[in-house]
């Protein structure tokens, strides 16, 4: 259905293996996949099946045992520590379950890390990240601690913290895993506006009702795909 | 630029946070480099004090002057001399001084004093008694008063017919006035040592103290009546007198010691060979053992505080990696938003040279305010050591760098995923 788009990701017989001594996990076993701009997927799979590893590595927090990555024209799968954190600097907004955010810095502070890393100077980042504060609705929460906020404001503010950089592709592992379905609901809501303003969305799920807003889904099993469509 | 500017900021920032997250820790660490820093500014300071007015001292001091004394005049060696050892030294007596006396030929002027610092003698008037000890009791033939520096407040200076007469008369310091003559002038009245009366020609201006003594609880008399009355039997053999000698110039100086120590040698009859069992020293010479004095408790500063800084080092190198390890989540998620290896490296490390430098400052405050305290109380003028502040704040910065080395490190090398899931 989306073969008239433009390819982003391309990944090809990518493995993950883990090598534990006597047992070896193959947490990914030969996986090619291909996504394209303004996808919005959804991948499940039970616990143990290698959605968090496949997020990882498309993420670039991780690099393949096996295969070959490309992000746009550039060879992931080969690049050093330092490629791949400018890569993530950049290209990448991650969405985590447990919402990472630095306990000791406020809304506003969490939400500009990226841009540090991106060498911005301190003006053009307290506009962006206020921008990106308002984009998920929390421009009255800037000076809040983590610790002050909702389950579902601190993921927004991840969302936030996500968006700020102008990513190519937001990643999201179990976004609403450590919400309750209310506030669940609001960041899936969020999701389908940001992908209808053309973002490109990949996001873990263990939810039917979750993955059915999404355009495209992936099952895994075993870390094989099991099921793309 | 703007990253660097952005890690500065950041590192401010987070000591700041740290060091209201773990306060005492953080003391703690901090103050071993403080002791160390401090001790440094402040026994400089000390030093730097000391220095200036031994310099204003020299300058005041005649340099064709010279000492022969039993113990190193300046008694501030570390351990004993090459050779001196376990030797018996005599004592300089009268009967010496007095051969010395009719046999130099190119000494000009020549004094003996003796000294009792403190001295245990009962000294009243009346029914009074001095309730602390004496701090200093002497007897001279000399101009004592001058070479010491003190000003006669009221009164005379003792005289040659005093010493011709070994008269009983004594210059009191003005710590003796306030305990004993409170509501008079003690000039012209009586005071007794040891029971033996004296009368008081002279008070002297009050002095203050000089490294902890008071230099007003002082009392001097003749050489002669010294002698005459605390000498004890046989007395010309007893007492350890200090010679000072005067050579005509600077340019007969070296002649004028070359032959006190001959004849010195031929009275105590020294075999040709062995060393002299005598001190004798120019005021060149004082301030060069001064000199090496100082130079050797710097030395043994900076040994205690290079000990100390050490142990402080391995205190930020503590607190780093503890920092590190409380921190492993946060800098996964670092990693995870696009931190490289030298962003983490560089906070880690901008942040152990903050806080080594932060208790550099206030060790340097410490150090400052202390050694200020003691040069005021020594009566010396208060001095900032720039050149050792500004060394410690050098030490303090190589020292995050050193012991912020390891822990940035292994901070930049952890692996995002793994750190991320740490808890
Ligand atoms: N660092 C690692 N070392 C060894 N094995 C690992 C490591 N990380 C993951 N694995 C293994 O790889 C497999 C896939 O793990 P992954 O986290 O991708 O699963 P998941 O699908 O995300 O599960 P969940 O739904 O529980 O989050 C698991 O069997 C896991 O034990
Ligand atoms: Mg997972």
């Amino acid at each position: 259905m989306a073969k008239s788009k433009k390819e982003i990701i391309s990944i090809q017989s990518v493995s993950k293996i883990y090598n534990l001594g006597e047992t070896v996990v193959k947490a990914l076993d030969n996986v090619s996949l291909s996504i394209y701009d303004n996808d919005y997927i959804s991948i499940m799979g039970p616990s143990g099946s290698g959605k968090s590893t496949l997020m990882n590595i498309i993420g670039c927090l991780d690099v393949p045992t096996k295969g070959k990555y490309k992000f746009k024209d550039e060879l992931i799968s080969e690049m050093d520590d330092n490629q791949l954190a400018n890569i993530r600097n950049e290209k990448i907004g991650f969405v985590f379950q447990t919402f990472n955010l630095l306990p000791k810095l406020n809304a506003m502070q969490n939400v500009e890390v990226p841009l540090i890393y991106s060498s911005l100077g301190r003006k053009e980042r307290i506009e962006r990240a206020e921008e990106a504060l308002h984009i998920v609705g929390l421009q009255d929460r800037m000076t809040h601690k983590p610790n002050e906020l909702s389950g579902g404001q601190r993921q927004r503010v991840a969302i936030a913290r996500a968006l700020v950089n102008k990513p190519s592709i937001i990643l999201a592992d179990e976004p609403t895993g450590n919400l309750d379905s209310k506030s669940g609901n609001e960041i899936l809501k969020f999701f389908a506006k940001l992908h209808k303003d053309g973002n490109t969305i990949i996001m873990v799920t263990h939810e039917e009702s979750v993955a059915k807003l999404s355009k495209r889904r992936i099952d895994i099993f075993d870390g094989k795909i099991a099921r793309d469509e | 630029m703007n990253r660097i500017i952005n890690y500065l900021v950041d590192a401010i920032g987070g000591v700041l946070f740290y060091f209201g997250q773990t306060k005492l820790r953080t003391a703690l660490t901090l103050m071993g480099i403080t002791v160390g820093v401090s001790s440094i500014i402040a026994i400089m300071t000390v030093l730097e004090t000391f220095e200036q007015s031994t310099e204003s001292l020299v300058a005041d001091m005649k340099t064709n002057i010279f000492y022969i004394t039993k113990d190193n005049p300046v008694q501030v060696q570390f351990g004993n001399d090459a050779g001196w050892g376990k030797r018996k030294i005599p004592r300089i007596t009268w009967d010496e001084y007095e051969q010395l006396k009719r046999n130099l030929t190119l000494v000009t002027n020549m004094a003996a004093t003796t000294t009792e610092e403190p001295s245990d003698r009962t000294i009243s008037v009346g029914k009074e008694e001095l309730k602390s000890r004496l701090a200093s009791f002497w007897g001279s033939d000399g101009d004592v008063l001058s070479v010491s520096k003190y000003d006669i407040l009221d009164g005379r200076n003792i005289q040659d017919v005093d010493i011709e007469n070994a008269s009983r008369v004594a210059i009191v310091g003005y710590y003796i006035k306030e305990q004993l003559f409170p509501y008079s002038n003690p000039v012209g009245q009586n005071i007794e040592i040891d029971n033996i009366p004296f009368e008081i020609i002279a008070l002297t201006e009050p002095k203050g103290e000089l490294l902890g003594q008071n230099m007003d609880s002082m009392i001097g008399i003749p050489i002669s009546t010294y002698l005459k009355y605390y000498g004890g039997k046989g007395w010309r053999g007893r007492p350890d007198l200090q010679l000072i000698l005067e050579a005509e110039s600077m340019d007969t100086l070296e002649d004028a010691t070359d032959e006190a120590i001959g004849v010195f040698r031929a009275i105590r009859k020294i075999p040709p060979g062995e060393p002299n069992n005598f001190y004798i020293a120019t005021n060149d010479q004082l301030m060069d053992t001064f000199g090496s004095f100082t130079s050797s408790i710097k030395i043994f500063v900076g040994l205690v505080a290079g000990i100390s800084l050490i142990v402080a080092g391995i205190g930020i190198a503590n607190i780093m990696l503890v920092s590190l390890t409380e921190r492993i989540k946060e800098i996964g998620i670092r990693k995870a938003l696009g931190a490289r290896r030298v962003d983490i490296f560089l906070q880690f490390l901008i942040e152990a040279i903050l806080i080594s430098i932060l208790g550099g400052i206030v060790g340097i405050i410490l150090g400052l305010s202390f050694g200020n305290v003691v040069a005021t109380f020594l009566e010396q003028n208060p001095v900032i050591p720039y050149e050792w502040v500004f060394y410690s704040l050098q030490i303090c910065a190589s020292m995050g760098i050193i012991f912020g080395l390891y822990p940035a490190i292994k901070a930049s090398k952890l692996n995002p995923i793994d750190s991320m899931r740490y808890d």
